[in-house]
């Protein structure tokens, strides 16, 4: 056993006077150029032909999209494109710069602006595979020379990019994505972002997986100017800077995130100027100086210089191997046109400004660099423009004469099936620093909270990808203690505080289970759940179903509803309802102890991403819960009572609400009512209630929720909808009044739904 | 591109009528003037002609089929012209005829004024809805739950008379079993063939006299059934019915009997008729009630029966010409033209 991880401060006052060194953050520091990096070798002659290579397939690929716009690009002139229009024409510089200065197994996430990072790390990846691996990627491939299998899996990846963006079954996403959610997960590309910074906590958790994994890994994070204005963004250069995965507090793993913050400074938003109009720093840069005493190890960097990127994402990258990370880069560069096709720019810039960008343009000024240091002739040079135009026409052809998805299969790729039913070796035996923390029975009962934390004790024990992290559940164990004693048992790799940051706590939960791990994360109030709806509902709950099942987002977010302690409005919620409406997302709810036990090991073990809610009233609830291993499948509802009169159908605490109504409709009138705890709203069991409602004949629907848009009202239609002929009274639902929870007891209490609410429903259709 | 066809708008306040018959053919070409098909009005058949000349291209409601005035009910064209596929030959559901707005259920300018349209109901303080109950002089609504009906509706009986147990008197599953029990449907023997012709018809099995085997229902007992069940009217007889109602209804009648001597009368018209004038003993009861009319004015009018309002007279009553009285019966159908509630005056019927 090692030392204790617990923290307990000693912080004493300290009052005298100094000044603060902000440091200093360099820019345009690269002083080399092509020859001297040719003489000094650090790059190759073939090296810097393939930087051109890139930057022009790039280039080649978003002017197809621009002159498919009036009919003019000649291979396909009659494409109907439909879809966005977002080129990063200019930008090659830093796209291709940065990727080539990263390997085969480092990551990058993306932007809606992300045509290039996509292009470019697939064509850098597929320069560093072997023959083998590159015949994976392109299987027909007749020859078994590596030039042509190279060439043709160059060729591929420009067809299914462009299929992508065309909607395509062939496309890397089997056209869910498009343009603005490419992803290839084969080479390390963990998804473009349509949501602006809605990818950088995702690459913040996707550096926590390499760095607990100890992968060796990078994530370069590429995202605008714009982005950094964004406040998942400033969460996550904070959570990725945290002074714990560095300083004493780190004891098994230690290091800083290898992650690059690499801004893609084009110095617009959409249209409005970042530096000069809506932000209060020149420079992009000094953001770092906000999150970390080293500043990042920031600079700024001539995004229009393609070496001068690669040098600094090199030395970046470098950085992030040896534990120094993260790492922020302000890449100065320029977008020619404009947010998208439909902008015609004069509105806000002149054209004086884009013809002085246009003059140093990336690839212009690369070619003289090219010719000047001879590593390639004009002709060499005409040779190497018309392969990449002759490849990305065929590609481009290719991909108008490719398959559409079939419409009936617009739900694939929605959820998994899958779940991990076994645990690979290398993570089957993790190491405890400490004893686990003792779990009390009497009578073979627990409570709901520790049935919680016997569930995530024996998860981790059984896999070393299970993580834990969330606000104060380390030492403290959590605001209503489900997790004390994690800490101690798995060390802080495995179980930490974060930052009061619920939006980045699930993004980057996200992130890290798209990258290899199985984190739980933990939303102290339900309510907190929409600071962070962005990435539960537009990230993890999308990204299996955008990147066409290319990934899997094994995430549970816990999340703990207040409701009757005089609270109030921001601290009572119950929300499950506004998840159920978000597709991609399972959502669940136990009511007993043994089911809390048991839905909690499913759900880690399930790959899908889930909405773990969990009830404060619950949680001193005792039940009998087995000590050894058992699971509760979800999207299966349980019959809490079997009755013949009328069905009533609950989740969460008012399960318990519903079995006392029963007992009192027995007594009082002699009506034998039908319990169902649903558990799980998503997948929703409706077997089981129709079945029910089938022999009953009338059905209450009842959840602590506000009635409006509760879920109660889609079941009960849906009864109405499929069991129409069976129904002798309309369908009633029980919920909160319509209003906001009160601080008041007596007005909290005329609020909430309760036992009598459920009688009188059951009563008005007996 | 074809034209299509219009159901007229026969009376103002007609909303729908039924084809009677189509007099052209599906392709059969059509002179401008030539009669389409005829339809069935409130008051009488009418014929439709054709505006244009062309080939009837498509029909689209078969004779009996209710459809909204105004809409159309075939195509009209040139040979080989396509017909637009919009049109249904079923009449569109209730919701899809505001062509013939009901002038009672027209807002009123006001309830127009967008101040005072009701807000939504999602305002926090009174987000309960009323409950729905029906105004109390509505007569009461027959309810039936959704699984009583179909219980009802698999037994093949009415449950019309069954009497709800549930909320607003509600008729639920129980309340369907315990009148099947009370009425002894469980010994009721039906053979299949019959149940299921019965549930086809929508008749009820209850009101079934069995005559086969121990009082089994046969098809013939159904088919029995089936013919002495009312079928409905025609638009026309409902009008008549009602109108011979009215006329009852609203005049005033009183009968007397007198005994009359009518044996000089009886040779008089023997007379008449060897002289080639056939007249009934009816058409000299009328000339007789005509001449005490004019003796007795007020005998001859109408009131509304408010005091304030006086007789009113006819100009120059129209002997033989009383309805009710002549050989055009109004309640015939065939010749049926005559509207017994146009003419409202004072008869006296005698009876011999």
């Amino acid at each position: 056993m090692t030392k204790s991880p617990l923290y307990l401060s000693d912080m004493r006052p300290k009052f005298v006077p100094f000044e603060m060194d902000c440091g200093k953050i360099s820019a345009y520091r690269y002083n080399r150029d092509l020859a001297s990096e040719l003489a000094a070798g650090t790059i190759t002659r073939e090296e810097a032909v393939a930087i051109l290579e890139d930057m022009l397939v790039i280039r080649e690929m978003e002017e197809m999209i621009v002159k498919l716009r009036s009919g003019a690009y000649e291979p396909i002139r009659d494409y109907n494109y439909r879809g966005p229009t977002h080129v990063s024409i200019g930008q090659e510089g830093t796209a291709a710069g940065a990727c080539c200065a990263l390997k085969l197994p480092d990551n990058i996430t993306s932007t809606h602006r992300g045509h290039g990072e996509s292009l470019a790390k697939g064509t850098v990846a597929i320069r560093q595979m072997t023959d083998d691996q590159l015949r994976t990627r392109v299987p027909n491939c007749p020859s078994t020379r590596h030039e042509d299998l190279l060439e043709s899996a160059l060729e591929e990846h420009v067809y299914r990019t462009i299929c992508e963006l065309f909607g395509k079954d062939d496309g890397y996403c089997r056209g869910r994505g498009g343009s603005m959610h490419i992803a290839d997960f084969s080479v390390g590309h963990l998804g473009a972002n349509a949501i602006v910074g809605g990818g950088v906590p995702i690459a913040t958790g996707a550096a926590l997986a390499n760095r607990y994994l100890g992968r060796g890994s990078v994530v370069c994070c590429f995202a605008g100017d714009g982005a950094y204005s964004n406040g998942v963004v400033l969460e996550s250069l904070n959570f990725a800077a945290q002074a714990q995965f560095t300083n004493h507090l780190s004891d098994g793993v230690k290091g800083g995130l290898p992650l690059i913050f690499l801004i893609c400074n084009n110095h617009y938003g959409m249209t409005g100027r970042c530096d000069d109009e809506v932000m209060g720093v020149e420079r992009m840069a000094r953001r770092a100086a906000g999150f970390a005493d080293n500043n990042l190890h920031a600079e700024v960097v001539n995004g229009m210089n393609v070496l001068a990127v690669r040098d600094a994402v090199l030395r970046a990258a470098k950085l992030c191997r040896e534990g120094q990370g993260p790492v922020l880069l302000d890449i100065d560069c320029y977008r020619y046109w404009g947010h998208s096709l439909s902008d015609p720019r004069n509105e806000y810039r002149t054209k004086d400004e884009e013809a002085a960008w246009k003059a140093i343009d990336a690839i212009e000024t690369y070619k003289q660099a090219l010719l000047g240091a001879k590593v390639l002739d004009p002709a060499g040079l005409a040779a190497v423009e018309k392969r990449v135009v002759d490849r990305n026409a065929r590609a481009a052809k290719r991909a108008v004469a490719a398959a559409d998805p079939a419409a009936a299969d617009v739900l694939k790729f929605m959820y998994t099936d899958t779940t991990c039913a076994t645990v690979p070796a290398e993570f089957a035996s993790p190491k405890l620093i400490g004893p686990l923390p003792e779990i009390k029975r009497v009578n073979g009962e627990l409570n709901y909270k520790d049935a919680l934390k016997e569930a995530l004790v024996q998860e981790m024990v059984r896999d070393q990808r299970v993580v834990f992290y969330g606000e104060d559940v380390a030492d403290y164990g959590g605001a209503f203690k489900v997790t004390k004693g994690l800490l101690e048992a798995f060390g802080r790799d495995r179980v930490f505080n974060t930052p009061i940051s619920e939006a980045c706590i699930c993004g980057t939960g996200c992130g890290a289970a798209m990258n290899g791990l199985r984190p739980i994360v933990e939303l102290m109030y339900f309510d907190f759940a929409l600071m962070s709806s962005d990435q539960i509902s537009n990230q993890a709950a999308k990204w299996h179903y955008m990147s066409g099942a290319q990934t899997e987002v094994p995430l549970v977010i816990r999340a703990s509803a207040g409701a009757g302690k005089g609270y109030g409005g921001q601290h009572s919620q119950t929300l499950e309802s506004m998840f159920c409406h978000i597709p991609g997302l399972y959502v669940v709810y136990p009511a007993t102890p043994y089911d809390a036990k048991g839905m909690l090991k499913s759900a880690i073990r399930d790959n899908n991403p889930i909405l773990f809610v969990e009830s404060q009233a619950l949680y001193g609830l005792k039940g009998p819960v087995p000590e050894g291993e058992y699971l509760v499948p979800l999207g299966v509802a349980d019959v809490k009572r079997v009755g013949t009169d009328i069905t009533l159908v609950a989740w969460g605490p008012l399960v318990h609400d519903c079995l006392k109504a029963a007992d009192q409709l027995k007594a009082e009138r002699g009506v034998s009512a039908e319990v169902i705890d649903l558990r799980s709203l998503v997948p929703l069991d409706l077997e089981t209630v129709l079945r029910s409602v089938q022999k009953t004949g009338r059905c209450v629907v009842a959840s602590q929720a506000i009635h409006i848009g509760s879920y109660t009202g889609e079941i009960a239609s849906t009864i109405q909808d499929q069991a129409f002929d069976y129904l002798d009274a309309p369908v009633k639902r029980v919920g909160a009044r319509n209003g906001i929870a009160p601080q008041s007891h007596i007005l909290e209490a005329a609020f909430l739904p309760n036992v009598n609410d459920i009688l009188d429903a059951a009563k008005s259709i007996l | 591109m074809a034209t299509p066809i219009i159901m007229p708008k026969f009376g103002q306040m007609t909303e729908e009528s039924a084809i009677v018959e189509w007099l052209k053919k599906e392709g059969e070409s059509v002179a401008k003037g030539d009669i389409l098909f005829t339809v069935e009005t409130d008051k009488s058949v009418m014929d439709v002609e054709s505006f244009e000349a062309g080939i009837l291209l498509k029909i689209l409601v078969k004779p009996g089929v209710n459809v909204p005035v105004q809409s159309p009910v075939g195509f009209l064209g040139q040979p080989g012209e396509k017909v637009p596929e919009l049109v249904t030959s079923a009449p569109p559901p209730a919701a899809a005829k505001p062509q013939v707005p009901n002038p009672a259920s027209l807002p009123s300018p006001t309830a127009n004024r967008p101040d005072t349209v009701a807000s939504p109901v999602l305002s926090a303080p009174s987000p309960a809805l009323p409950p729905v109950t029906s105004a109390p002089s509505a007569p009461a609504r027959f309810r039936i739950s959704p699984r009583a009906a179909k219980l009802a509706a698999d037994c093949v009986i009415d449950p019309a008379p069954i009497r709800g147990s549930g909320p607003n008197g509600r008729v639920v599953e129980k309340d369907v079993r315990s009148y099947l029990a009370a009425k002894g449907y469980a010994a009721l023997r039906v053979s299949p063939t019959a149940k299921q012709l019965a549930a086809k018809e929508k008749l009820n099995l209850l009101s079934i006299t069995g005559t086969g085997d121990s009082g089994r229902i046969t098809v013939a007992d159904v088919e029995r059934t089936l013919a002495e069940k009312p079928r409905p009217l025609s638009k026309m007889r409902q009008i008549i019915a009602q109108r011979l109602t009215q006329s009852v209804v609203t005049a005033p009648h009183f009968f007397v009997t007198v005994e009359v001597d009518m044996t000089d009368l009886v040779k008089f018209r023997a007379r008449l008729k060897e002289q080639g004038s056939p007249l009934t003993i009816t058409d000299f009861i009328s000339q007789a009630a005509v001449l005490s009319l004019k003796e007795f004015p007020d005998v001859n009018s109408s009131t509304d029966g408010r005091p304030e309002h006086t007789l009113e007279q006819p100009r120059s009553p129209r002997p033989g010409r009383l309805p009710g009285t002549g050989t055009r019966s109004a309640g015939h159908p065939q010749r049926g033209r005559s509207d017994p509630g146009r003419a409202q005056r004072p008869r006296q019927r005698t009876r011999r």
